[in-house]
This record gives C-alpha cells, structure tokens and sequence, in this order.
C-alpha cells in the first residue's frame, strides 16, 4: 500500500498465486471420456471415475482432473485430505489455483509418445502423452532430497522405463512458474524452453480444492470483476468528465468570442433596428392615420340616412392605441329595437369589419348603449371626405 | 496497466474494494451532477447568444435594404415641414384659431420621444364648447391637410351638456420632427 502508484502501475500486473502441491501426494489415472462430450458431461464422468477409483468418498478428497474438447480419455488425480495439514491448507488463503506441480505442463502442445520429466527436490515425474491433447500417464517417483546426480539419473531410466513409448523426453531441470496474466482465459506457465497454456476453464477444473469452496471463491471472483468494472466505468466516466471539463472550456472561450461579436455588432444593429423602426412609424403616419371624422360620417351616413332619429350619440373616442379602424360610440335612446336594428345595418355595411352594441341602463323605452364599430383596413378613404353635418 | 490496477484492485480486501468503488463513484456522481449544471448554463447562453447573433446576421444583412427604404421615406418628408414640440403647439392653436375655435387649450406639456435622426412629440388638447358644423369640421379638415406633419393620437368628443348641440372634444396630436 505504501508504494508509489505509478511504481505499482510501472511494474506490471502480479503473476497468478499459484500453490504448487507434491506430486508425490497425488495418484493419477487416465479415465475414458466421451469423445463427444461437453465438458459438463466429461466432469461428471471424471468425478464419477475418481468415486469409483478412490477408497475414500469424494468428500475427503482433494481432487481436479484434465481434459481436452474431443479428447477420449481425462487424467483425474487425487488425493487423501488428510495428508495435508492445517497449516499447509491455511497457506493456500489467497491462492487463485492449488494444483499438484505436474499440472503446470498439461497446458503444453505435445506430440504424441512425449514425455516430460519434472525435477522436484522429492522425487522426478513423469507426463507422459501417448495421444497429443491429454497425458495418459503420470508417476511419480520419490527421491530424498540429497539424493546424487546419479541416482536421479538412474530414477529417471526407471521412470522413462515404466512409462514407455518415449520418442521424444524433455526434462524440465527447474519448476515452471506462472506468467503474468495477460487475460481472464487462460494461465500460462513458462519456463526455460517450455510453455504450458492452460484454458481458464481447464485450470479451475485442475484446482483441487474442496468443490464448494471453490464455488463460492467463483462467486466471490465474479463479484469483485463486477466491482472492477464498475471501477472502470467510473474511471471511464471521470475521463470523460475531464474531456467534457476540457470541452467546456474551449466552449466558454468559444462563446467569449461569439459574445464579443454580438457586443461589437450591437450598435450598429440597434442603430439600423431604429432605422427601421423609425421608418415604420413614418409609413404608419403617411398612410394611416386616424379618421375619427371619416368613422363617424360612415356610421351616420353622408345625410344620417343610417342613424334613426330616435338614437343620439353622448360620446365617441376613436383611440390609436385600440386601433386604428375602431371607434367606439356611447349613444342614448327611447327605443332599444332601434338601437339593435340599427346595429345590423351597421354591419351589413361593406367598409364595416364588425359592430357591436352593448347595453347598459334600461329603463322602460330608455337605454343607454355602448356601440363598437371596427372598419376593414384602408376601407376609409381620408381624401375627399364629406364632413356630416351635426342634425 | 490496467492489468496491473485490476491485479491490484482485485487482491485488496472486500471493504476496501466496496470504499473504493463507493468513493469513486460518488466522486463521479457529484462531479457529473457539477459539470451537468454547468454544462447546462454554457448549453444555454451558447444558443441564446446563436439566435442573437442569427438575428443581427439578419439584421446586417438586410441593412442595405432598410437604409434605402428609410431615405426613401424620409424623401417623402420635407424637413423644413417637420415640427419640433414648440411648433406643434403653436401650430395647432393657429389652425384652431384659423377655424374660429377659440377655447383650444392645451392639457399637460408637450411629449418628446427622441429616436435617432427623428423626434417625436406629443400634446393634448381640450377644447369646450365646440359646434360641429361651424368650427370642428373646419379644425379638423385643417388638421388632416397637415397630415403626416401632424397626426390625430387620440380624438374624443363628448356632448357639453344634454342635449346641447356644443360639444367638448379632447384632442392628442402628434408630430414628427427631423433633428438632423
């Protein structure tokens, strides 16, 4: 923890922890498999063969096998538990595979009638491959530790004796170790010369754990990948923020740019806005004015031939600011049938847009009226126009 | 690397993978809720500054266009014709005294809306005691013919009494004044 991150990240990933157990420990049997099995199906037949094979129920066991898709035999192995003490158990905490040391070679790509001999301070093994893709067998044979050149040597010819068929031997003086993982499918163990790449798959299948404790510590995996891709997505996320914080930036200078522009352009621009503003409002007063006078002398008539004697007009305001075609009339009579007769032939006027009279206080034949005339657009000519007279 | 980090993140404790997780994505959380503000504001002010400056784009563009159209009308003007506020006054009462109106008074003081080369100005009348045929028509035919020098704003006429032929007529008149 106390390392520099970028010393840690410089580095380079850790190898797989890899516990390496004493061949020594382990019997080994090449069982028949299916050719066409599916390697659910050839687990099953393996643990079914080391149950038959083992005197012991599969409970006390360690055990793992290996096989190879369309492969007709697996090389299963195990061994008693209670050839393992506790402290030897409790040292596999932490290890991402617990295998027999013969293991590391499975993964390798062996022509038929190899076999390859393992140096181990306790004795020599030896794989041997009669077909290409699974060992058909593995013997071990014991040595003590200070054993001379010799007598490894000669363990060696008996080994190679016993195992027989050898065209081709490989001695692997020093144990192979794991590689750095490159990827989640698959382990690789290398040493001088020698390169055994073993498939994800295959190496859980070599864990020779007890079977639920691996599955939980599957579990367990797969929850913490989960958690590192959410890690990576975070970290994918604070990327983006960073480009987006970068982006912005540019966007604001961007933006700086574009309002210096809008500042710089806006004189000129409310200057020609005015212009035609001005324009605008000199139009209006040229072409159209109000004609309070013209309004009245079309809702009388040029004699008041429209407006019957019994209506008389109190007020009329015509206003720009309401519009420039209404004018609205308040007006008196003793007969409101007129008043809504008169209405109507108001609006039956060409010029006229709209007429509308609302009443206010009626009293017996008296009432008092508000009229609202609005005429069409330009229907009012202001040249020439006749002024009523008042009767 | 990222072999190396997720090797890295991967053999740390389960706690302490769960605090990382939650400290980063927290982190994520309130910066991306930061960044979406601002990111949000900038959104804003980039398109409302677009349209502002798509306006004046229109705005220039047309400029040629307006101009033109402006001294075009602005031709039709004699500026020796355009009254200021004081003319306007004046000029008034004399068509209303010209019109045999003798009552014209003036309600308020004048109104100036200067607007670049133009000015505007307004003032309000009230005239009693008006007769439609002898004097009103005459006023405002007067007023008409100076028409767009002066302009009728707002225009209304009420009875003096009940049944009285004299009337009272509130008046706004406008005119346009050119300052250069």
């Amino acid at each position: 923890m106390c390392a520099s991150p970028f010393r840690l990240l410089r580095a380079g990933p850790p190898p797989p922890k890899v516990a390496f157990l004493s061949d020594a420990l382990f019997f080994t049997r090449s069982v028949p498999v299916a050719r066409e099995a599916t390697p659910a199906e050839a687990a099953t037949q393996a643990e079914l063969a080391m149950e038959s094979l083992s005197p012991f129920p599969l409970a006390q066991l360690y055990y793992g096998w290996f096989w190879a898709p369309g492969a007709e035999s697996a090389l299963v192995f195990g061994s008693y538990r209670r050839r393992f003490t506790g402290e030897q158990v409790a040292a596999w905490d932490g290890a991402e595979l617990v295998l027999p040391a013969f293991c590391a070679v499975l993964g390798a790509r062996m022509e038929p009638a190899t076999t390859v001999i393992l140096s181990a301070t306790d004795g020599l093994t030896a794989v041997h491959w009669e077909a290409a893709s699974v060992p058909a067998k593995v013997i071990h044979a014991p040595l003590q530790p200070e054993a001379t050149d010799d007598a490894r040597a000669q363990a060696r010819e008996a080994l190679l004796r016993e195992v027989g068929g050898s065209k081709k031997v490989i001695d692997l003086v020093s144990p192979l170790t794991a590689e750095p993982a490159t990827s989640d499918r698959e382990v690789v163990f290398r040493g001088p010369d020698f390169v055994s790449r073993l498939s994800s798959s295959a190496a859980a299948a070599l864990d020779v754990r007890d079977k639920t404790e691996l599955a939980a510590l599957r579990g367990a995996r797969q929850r913490d990948v989960l958690l590192w891709r959410i890690m990576l997505g975070a970290a994918a996320a604070l990327l983006l923020l960073v480009v987006g914080e970068f982006a912005l930036i540019g966007g604001r200078e961007w933006q700086k740019v574009r309002t210096r522009q809008y500042n710089a352009q806006k004189p000129l621009v409310d200057k020609i806005a005015n212009i035609h503003e001005l324009t605008n409002r000199i139009e209006d007063l040229a072409t159209k004015r109000l004609l309070p006078m013209e309004m009245v002398g079309q809702i009388v008539g040029e004699n008041l031939e429209r407006k019957p004697q019994e209506i008389q007009f109190t007020r009329m305001v015509a206003d720009q600011s309401r519009g420039l075609y209404m004018i609205i009339v308040d007006g008196k009579s003793n007969s409101p049938a007129q008043v809504t007769a008169y209405e109507t032939t108001l609006k039956n006027l060409p010029t006229v847009q709209s007429a509308e009279v609302k009443f206010g206080q009626v009293t017996g034949e008296r009432a008092t009226f508000t009229l609202t005339v609005i005429f069409k657009p330009g229907s009012i000519n202001p040249i020439g126009n006749t002024v009523v007279s008042s009767r | 690397m990222i072999r190396t980090a997720r090797a890295y993140f991967l053999s740390r404790l389960l706690r302490e993978k769960l605090l990382l997780v939650a400290f980063i994505a927290i982190g994520v959380l309130w910066w991306l809720s930061a960044f979406g503000t601002r990111l949000g504001t900038f959104w804003r002010d980039q398109r409302l500054t677009t349209s502002r400056l798509t306006e004046q784009a229109e705005w220039i563009k047309n400029k040629v266009v307006i101009e033109e159209t402006a001294k075009k009308t602005a031709s039709r003007l004699d500026p020796a014709k355009t009254l200021n506020g004081n003319q306007l006054v004046t000029t008034v009462s004399q068509l209303a005294t010209e019109a045999g109106v003798k009552n014209a008074q003036t309600s308020g003081s004048t109104v100036t809306t200067p607007a670049g080369q133009f000015a505007v100005h307004s003032q309000e009348y009230v005239i009693r005691n008006i007769e439609w045929e002898s004097t009103l028509t005459a006023f405002y035919t007067a007023l008409q013919k100076r028409s767009p020098y002066i302009s009728i704003e707002r225009f209304i006429l009420a009875a003096s009494a009940p049944d009285s032929p004299q009337l009272t007529l509130s008046l706004k008149v406008t005119s346009v004044e050119i300052t250069r």
